[in-house]
């Protein structure tokens, strides 16, 4: 088994509890398979939610003969509709996410895979997409748990490479003509260009979005002193800083200010948004982070 | 707290060192960082753009500071001063003079002073302290303090000398050693034969005690030795040499009398019990060296042996220059084998072959390189400043020179003598009531001597301690080193000779300029081997010490019975040299200094390999 796949389905303890997790979403997309989303309409499946008068045309299949044993008259049993959702799961593969210590792009890896078998054991369809300096390959749409290690070898084979251009990816994403459903964005967002304009033309296309930020500890708290040159991973360049305690708090104070903007751009466009250590575990990030966001339940 | 070695604090000088690298912009070194967009616009407070820059207070330039303190510091020794509780205190004095070698004991007197001071030394540790102080031909402390091994190792390498032991300032080192520990239960303890006087000890402020060593005295020796050219003007040397026994018992011993090393005389000799016999021998013409024997085993070895340098016939010339000569020429012309050449003043150059100049009343402005005898300079040369206004008598007479040895000066009268200007190479011999008279001094090596007054003008011609007077000083003006002395003395070289001279027990020394020579521990002749062709200088040193030869025991009486007593000692508290309650000790703090450094060098190296690591 791959890596991945060894540590999210070593682990059935975690996969019995994700299994009970669902992702919240606020626009219920595709009416037609079954999936496991309440529905804005009844249905014929199998979960009863009302009654109604037969009426010719009607199913006879449908009608309740024993309500029709006890009052004489004939009702029709309707079901909720459960639909599926579309789950696209957008992930930063750039260089800047080598790195840290837990690795940041192995922290996403598994976080997407954790996202997708959620999404697949609720009969969701599960497309995963590299975003990179451009579009990368993609997998999906999966549908049911026997895609999972489809999914689980696919996040196994990416790699870092190339830089980040989220709002170039985000818009070429959108502009490929995805069905409405959930976009769950896993980046550490260290693009320069930001990603605002690849989020607005997401919602555009009637794809809720959540964000996921992953960040390392040695971005969040950088630990190193003395004179050094900090070189991008990106493009290579070079800064050179002598860092004191001063100026790592400098640091700290800028990137609290960063990470506020970045929630408050995805409070004013309606998308979820949670910040994530990668030496938070998997397990804490979901079933308790993500759940107090109210982006799973 | 004070410093043993505060030139070391020099390497204080690496803290300012240390500063100047961290203010020099070192290579800084790389690290990957996964986007540098937060740091970008921080760039310009963070990047340096020159050479130096404030250093940063960081821990690790704190700890390298502190350990170049440390180290400074340990390196300087310091040494902290701290009162130490009074202490036992054992002074061992060993008597180290010739009588030491005495056999009566196995291997000899003084291997078994050392052994007894090596027990008696036992003690010493902690609280104890001993100092080792050898009495030889001249005293000195060997070894002092709590370290056991170092006094005995100072005791094992001490040995007799060939003379007489300086017991008088052995002792009062002792008594000054136990002074500066007034609160200490002091004890000196002595260890001889007892062949010294002794009245020579004066009290000491310390308990006292005589340990006798040697138990018979059955020693003969040679304890007199003179060599001299007879009066008569004989070319033939006459020898003398005094033989005694000082034995309770008759000896019967051999004289063996040896000329330039070969044998010329051998004869029996009787020796009655603590008798002596004088003995006269006339070596062969020509003979330079004298040796006499003892033939035969005796308790004392180095006292059976006599050696002495035959004065030799001198071919001396003198040049008088003087415009009256007849007094000095009178006086010189007493001196035996010397020529003397007369000129004026007015015909003097520099001297050709002339050993002695004479200058009388005149003084030429460039002194000849030649023993100098001033006689009455004239005033306003050099050596006069003035004329003294009354006549002169000799106030002072410095008994000790060769020139007043044998003269007698109390009736003379000097006349209005010049006023001396004394040089730097000069001493005053004879002073009067303003001034000096005569002078005496070496310059360049070569002797001078300065009459202030002038002869014609005194009643010295009338006296005979003029001539005498003469005599002495062209004698001393022409005097190679002395014949034969005792061991311990200081011997007088003939000046400006520099090459190698070497002892009796082939010992040398290279000398440049030597003009005095005090190693002379050892009997023996020593020559001096001049390095640019003069004539070997040679002379001998003899025990010839009666008492040293007379090596019966001589008991010592702590309370003045029988034998010879102790003196009382002084009450610890008359010695005003430290205040009560103990002597302060020293404990060196290097140790603890290097161990803090190491311990900051420690640290300092894990917070460099935990940041290295993080």
């Amino acid at each position: 088994m791959t890596d991945v796949a060894t540590r999210l389905l070593g682990d059935e303890a975690f996969l019995r509890s994700i299994e009970q997790l669902a992702l919240v979403v606020r626009r219920v997309a595709r009416p037609g398979l079954n999936g496991d989303h309440r529905g804005l309409t009844r249905s014929n499946s199998a979960e009863f939610a009302d009654y109604r008068r037969y009426s010719p045309g009607d199913d006879f299949r449908r009608i309740d003969w024993n309500l029709y044993g006890r009052i004489g008259a004939l009702f029709i049993r309707l079901a909720e509709a459960r639909e599926d959702i579309a789950v696209h799961i957008l992930l930063d593969t750039s260089r800047s996410m080598d790195f840290g210590h837990p690795h940041k792009l192995d922290y996403a890896k598994r976080l997407a895979a954790a996202l997708g078998y959620l999404a697949l054991s609720r009969l969701d369809t599960v497309t995963v997409t590299e975003l990179g300096s451009s579009l990368g390959a993609r997998v999906g749409a999966l549908r049911g748990k026997d895609s999972a290690m489809r999914l689980l070898g696919y996040l196994d084979g990416l790699s870092a490479r190339g830089t980040t251009d989220l709002n170039s990816t985000l818009k070429s994403y959108a502009e490929a003509g995805r069905a409405s459903g959930l976009a769950i964005l896993i980046s550490d967002l260290l693009a320069p260009s930001g990603f605002r304009a690849g989020v607005e033309r997401l919602r555009a296309t009637r794809l809720e979005v959540v964000v996921l930020q992953v960040l390392a500890p040695q971005e969040l708290d950088p630990e190193a002193e003395g004179d050094v040159e900090l070189v991008d991973r990106e493009t290579g360049e070079i800064v050179e800083v002598t860092l004191t305690e001063g100026i790592v708090e400098q640091y700290r104070h800028r990137l609290e200010a960063w990470t506020g903007g970045i929630e408050q751009t995805c409070g004013a466009l309606g998308v979820a948004y949670h910040r994530i250590s990668t030496v938070t575990p998997i397990e804490s990030a979901l079933l308790t982070e993500l759940r107090a966001r109210k982006i799973l339940r | 707290m004070s410093l043993l070695t505060p030139a070391l604090l020099g390497f204080l000088a690496l803290i300012p060192i240390i500063i100047i690298l961290y203010l020099i912009r070192a290579q800084r070194r790389r690290e990957p960082f996964s986007s540098i967009l937060l740091w970008r616009d921080m760039v310009h407070d963070l990047e340096i753009k020159t050479r130096f820059r404030r250093p940063p207070l960081s821990l690790l330039l704190l700890l390298q500071i502190l350990v170049a303190l440390l180290g400074a510091l340990a390196l300087a020794r310091p040494f902290w001063r701290e009162e130490t509780p009074p202490a036992r205190q054992i002074i061992v004095v060993l008597d180290a003079s010739a009588s030491m070698q005495a056999t009566d004991v196995e291997p000899n007197r003084f291997a078994e002073a050392k052994r007894i001071a090596r027990d008696l030394l036992s003690p010493v540790g902690d609280s104890v302290e001993g100092s080792v102080i050898k009495a030889g031909v001249h005293a000195e402390i060997l070894a002092a303090g709590r370290d056991r091994s170092a006094l005995l190792q100072a005791i094992d390498s001490a040995g007799p000398d060939d003379g007489a032991g300086d017991i008088a300032t052995a002792w009062k080192l002792a008594g000054g050693v136990a002074s500066v520990r007034p609160g200490a239960q002091n004890e000196v303890i002595l260890l001889s034969d007892g062949s010294f006087p002794a009245a020579s000890l004066a009290p000491i402020p310390a308990g006292q005690r005589f340990i006798s060593v040697g138990r018979k005295g059955e020693n003969q020796a040679i304890v007199q030795v003179g060599v001299r050219r007879p009066l008569s003007g004989s070319a033939k040397p006459s020898a003398f040499v005094r033989v005694a026994n000082y034995s309770a018992v008759a000896a019967d011993r051999r004289v063996r009398v040896l000329a330039d090393g070969i044998l010329f005389q051998e004869q029996p000799l009787r020796l009655d019990p603590r008798a002596t016999v004088d003995l006269t021998f006339e070596p062969p013409i020509g003979t330079r060296l004298f040796a006499a024997v003892l033939v035969g085993r005796d308790l004392l070895a180095v006292d059976d042996r006599v050696d002495a340098i035959v004065p030799q016939p001198l071919e001396r010339d003198a040049l008088l220059v003087s415009s009256a000569p007849e007094v000095l020429l009178r006086a010189l012309r007493a001196v035996p084998e010397l020529a003397v050449r007369t000129i004026k003043p007015e015909e003097y150059k520099e001297p050709g072959p002339a050993v002695i100049v004479v200058f009388d009343g005149f003084l030429p402005p460039a002194l000849p390189n030649a023993p100098l005898f001033v006689v009455n300079p004239p005033v306003g040369s050099a050596l006069a400043s003035a004329r003294f206004g009354r006549p002169g008598f000799a106030s002072q007479v410095n008994a000790s020179s060769a020139l007043v040895s044998g003269v007698d000066l109390t009736p003379a009268e000097f006349g209005r003598a010049a006023k001396l200007e004394v040089p730097s190479w000069a001493a005053p011999v004879v002073i009067g009531p303003d001034g000096p008279l005569i002078l005496e001094g070496e310059r360049d090596g070569r002797r001078a001597v300065v009459f202030g007054f002038d002869p014609a003008a005194t009643n010295l011609p009338k006296l005979l301690a003029f001539p005498a007077l003469v005599v002495n000083s062209v004698d001393w003006l022409l005097a190679g080193p002395e014949g034969a002395t005792k061991p311990g003395v200081t011997v007088r070289l003939p000046g400006g000779l520099a090459g190698q001279l070497v002892g009796p027990s082939g010992q040398s020394s290279t000398a440049d300029q030597l003009a005095l020579y005090d190693s002379t521990e050892r009997v023996g002749r020593y020559h001096l081997r001049p390095s640019r062709g003069d004539p070997v200088v040679v002379f001998a040193i003899n025990l010839a010490d009666e008492r040293e030869s007379d090596v019966s025991p001589q008991p010592f009486s702590p309370s003045g019975g029988q034998g010879r007593s102790m003196p009382p000692p002084l009450p610890a508290f008359a010695v005003p040299t430290v205040a009560p309650g103990g002597h302060p000790e020293g404990r060196d703090l290097w140790l603890l200094f290097a161990g803090l450094a190491l311990a900051t060098l420690a640290a300092e190296w894990w917070v460099f390999c935990r940041r290295g690591a993080s």
